[in-house]
């Protein structure tokens, strides 16, 4: 069972992302655009002295966010820093049970990001791997 | 102590150690020969070094060393004690002697020396055993460049923490205490990030000193004479870069003694010198050095070098008469060419060239040549001083600041002044800059940004490709960037070289201009010669302006030094004293005149730039345009030499060197 899980609003979802892997939770202000760039590569800003490539966590699984804040998830893959913006975030958990696969249809966007489903103090939450929400969405691949 | 030999000390002190393990196993048991082959390996490096460095002492030590080593490796001697200690007692010895050469102290009697090499031929321990010095006074060690690269990524992280907290406290209005606290801060985070920017400095002397022996023994096998000078070996690059540019720097010195310069013979019946003279010369400019390696022998044959082209179809043969000179003569950077027969061949120096090249610009430089059929080549290697802080310029393109690298950059030219012209064209637009032509690429519209048009044009050399003009909204400032990777999400893109945070703190991306010219369209001359007659951009290269002179000659100008055909009335010129004038735009303009004016009516009158000096040149009829072919060069002032067009030879005008323009030309110096 995950010790902690982050939960935060993606697409007006609820989903948990194991808190292990998440750097820090920030506000970003002054997201730098990168013209040319995919979709949901909403830019570049810096964080803490350092700059951070900016995803739209909801672009990148093919759908749109609710709510625009600011909120951001800073993770590290492949050595490079990135900001999954997020609709919203709540606050880190304990979870109320262990990962469960999915019973019933879910969808393709969340499925290829998913890990399985969580009960939480919030209700059952989409437990999701944020690397792979950083390859976009699958339309792009398809 | 010059660098190689402060190298050669730290090294063998450091590997004296890291085989005293080795040393200490033997010793203890003779038969023992597991682990020889790494002694072995360390008095034959020591051996080879002591030929390079002059060190005849330690080489004689290290000589007999490896020749009784390699005697018991071959099972040919047997390891007795004896034998164990005098090598142990040499090896101490060579390292007394390195330590020696640092510290200038105390060097051992060069008589017992004889006694050591003695010792090993009895296999007996020489009675006096030299004792190993303690090592005093280490003046140099040896760090990974991983360490200092870390620590210069660190020492970033700090200034940019730095300037951040030098924002706050701007925005806070803090008390004079803590801001005179905060400045000590931050002077003391300068001086330490100068300091490290520092340890990853070398002077460029340190890859120069392999250049005489190379030269030497290069010459030697070739069977030629060459005499080696070089400039500028003060000049300080990045350690890294010393390493990066060995190999293409020793393949170049290499091809020049094998295919530029000539047999002692050959330069003799040339009526030069029988000594070939191989220069080269270090100069930094700004945050760039440029290397430039100039021998004085046959240069390239560019005919012979198309012809090779041609037969190993690199270039299509129905395209060799539009190839400009500069494309053809870079024909030598094509991969496959002239491999076959490198020996004699002066083609031969293609060998390798496009892997020089590739190595040259992964490195941020650049290569260029200038060819002097006959009288040699001249090879220049640009690049950055150091990979990690970039100069770069400022501009803004729809709303959004991006960074240029400096070293791209040929020149800034706003769209108002007199001597540009930008033309719409198509969906883009040409600009004339002095006379010579170059294709715009609008920095908001080709990344589709609002686009508000551009004030300014900053002319660009990207790495590998052709020159053109980046069209941007405003050009800003410069600025020392740390410049950082970007996100693949980023890089995929191909248009940014990279990301940095400026002392404002709002991020921006670097433009790779290499990457710009390829999205844009902008093919480059250099990487295919085939594609090179469309690029818009080489155009202005290829094209030569036929004309008949008021003499009735057929003659033909590039027409990249024409800035306008205008007609004006034959009553407006005007002589004087010689010199003639002709009254252009309510303006005295001098003429050079090569023949005699009509008495009335209207003259074709060709206005030539030359290095920025207007002249006028009328001429009797503008003929036509015509592709350039290959030039025949030859030795006079007024042409450069002649071409071909539909099977005439035609005269290439240069610039008219007339009296009136040499008079022009004093004036101005």
């Amino acid at each position: 069972m995950m010790s902690l899980v982050l939960i935060a609003t993606i697409a007006g979802e609820r989903v948990a992302i194991d808190a292990a892997v998440i750097e820090a939770v920030v506000d970003l202000w002054q997201v730098v655009p990168v013209p040319l760039a995919a979709e949901h590569v909403i830019g570049v800003a810096a964080v803490r002295s350092r700059v951070l490539t900016v995803i739209d966590a909801a672009a990148a699984v093919g759908l749109r966010a609710k709510a625009t804040g600011n909120r951001a998830i800073v993770i590290d893959a492949g050595g490079h820093r990135y900001a999954l913006r997020v609709d919203a975030i709540a606050e880190v958990v304990a979870p109320s049970g262990p990962v469960l696969p999915f019973e019933g249809h879910i969808g393709d966007n969340w499925r290829a990001v998913a890990i399985g489903t969580i009960d939480t103090p919030y209700g059952f939450a989409v437990l999701i791997n944020p690397a792979l929400v950083l390859a976009g969405p699958l339309l792009e691949v398809a | 102590m010059d660098d190689l030999t402060s190298e050669f000390v730290t090294e063998t002190r450091e590997t004296v150690e890291h085989i005293s393990e080795a040393l200490l196993n033997w010793e203890a048991d003779p038969a023992n020969t597991a682990q020889l082959d790494e002694i072995f390996r360390f008095v034959h490096t020591v051996k080879g070094s002591c030929g390079f460095l002059n060190l005849p002492r330690i080489g004689a030590l290290a000589h007999a060393a490896e020749t009784a080593l390699g005697a018991v490796r071959d099972g040919k001697r047997a390891a007795s004690s004896g034998l164990v200690g005098a090598l142990l007692a040499i090896i101490d010895r060579i390292a007394l002697l390195s330590e020696a050469l640092e510290s200038k102290t105390d060097v051992p009697d060069p008589l017992t020396d004889a006694a050591l090499i003695d010792g090993i031929d009895r296999a007996v321990v020489p009675e006096k055993k030299a004792t190993p010095v303690a090592l005093n006074q280490v003046r140099s060690v040896r760090v990974a460049v991983e360490v200092l690269e870390t620590a210069m990524t660190q020492v970033s992280d700090l200034v940019l923490a730095r300037n951040e907290l030098a924002r706050c406290l701007r925005e806070t209005d803090a008390d004079v205490a803590l801001t005179a606290a905060f400045d000590r801060v931050s002077s003391a985070i300068g001086e330490v990030r100068e300091t490290i920017a520092r340890t990853r400095m070398q002077p460029i002397d340190r890859l120069f000193a392999l250049l005489p022996r190379l030269v030497r023994d290069t010459a030697n096998a070739v069977g030629k004479q060459v005499q080696l000078r070089i400039e500028g070996s003060d000049v300080e690059i990045d350690r890294e870069m010393i390493e990066a540019i060995r190999d293409p720097l020793t393949h170049i010195v290499r091809n020049a003694i094998d295919h530029g310069i000539e047999s002692p013979a050959d330069r003799s019946d040339a009526g030069k010198d029988s000594v070939g003279t191989l220069t080269v010369s270090a100069r930094q400019s700004g945050n760039q050095v440029s290397i430039t390696i100039s021998d004085d022998g046959r240069g390239i044959d560019v005919a012979r070098l198309i012809q090779k082209a041609v037969a190993s179809k690199i270039v299509a043969s129905e395209k060799v008469a539009s190839l400009s000179q500069d494309a053809a003569l870079n024909l030598i950077f094509a991969p496959g060419l002239s491999t076959a027969d490198n020996v004699t061949d002066i083609s031969g120096r293609g060998v390798g060239m496009d892997i020089v090249r590739a190595n040259v610009e992964r490195l941020g430089g650049a290569i260029t040549l200038e060819n002097r059929p006959g009288r040699g080549l001249a090879i220049t290697l640009r690049a950055p001083l150091t990979l990690s802080i970039m100069n770069a310029l400022l501009v803004e393109a729809g709303n959004q600041l991006f960074a240029v690298p400096r070293a791209a950059i040929h020149e800034i030219v706003s769209v108002k002044s007199s001597t540009v012209r930008v033309e719409p064209v198509g969906a883009g637009h040409i600009a004339v800059v002095r006379g010579r032509m170059l294709s715009v690429v609008s920095l908001a519209q080709m990344l589709g940004l609002r686009d508000d048009g551009f004030s300014h044009l900053v002319v660009v050399d990207p790495p590998g490709g052709n020159r053109f003009a980046l069209g941007v909204a405003l050009v800003r400032d410069h600025e020392e960037l740390v410049v950082r990777p970007t996100a693949p999400h980023v890089a995929s893109l191909g248009t940014y070289a990279g990301q940095s945070l400026p002392d404002s703190g709002v991020p921006i991306l670097v433009i790779d201009t290499a990457g710009v010219a390829a999205r844009a369209g902008i093919d480059s001359e250099r990487r295919s010669a085939d594609a090179a007659p469309v690029a818009p951009i080489a155009a202005e290269q290829k094209t030569l302006l036929l004309f008949d002179g008021l003499d009735g000659m057929r003659r033909a100008i590039r027409t990249s030094a024409i800035l306008h055909i205008d007609d004006v009335e034959a009553s407006d010129f005007v002589a004087h004293q010689g010199h003639g004038f002709v009254v252009f735009d309510g303006k005295m303009l001098p003429v050079v005149v090569d023949g005699d004016l009509p008495p009335e009516g209207r003259v074709a009158l060709l206005r030539l730039d030359h290095d920025g000096m207007i002249v006028g040149y009328p001429v009797s009829t503008v003929r036509d345009l015509a592709p350039v072919s290959d030039v025949s060069p030859i030795d006079d002032h007024d042409i450069e030499g002649f071409v071909m067009v539909e099977g005439q030879a035609v005269a290439l005008v240069a610039w008219p060197r007339t009296d009136a323009a040499i008079e022009l030309e004093r004036q101005r110096a």
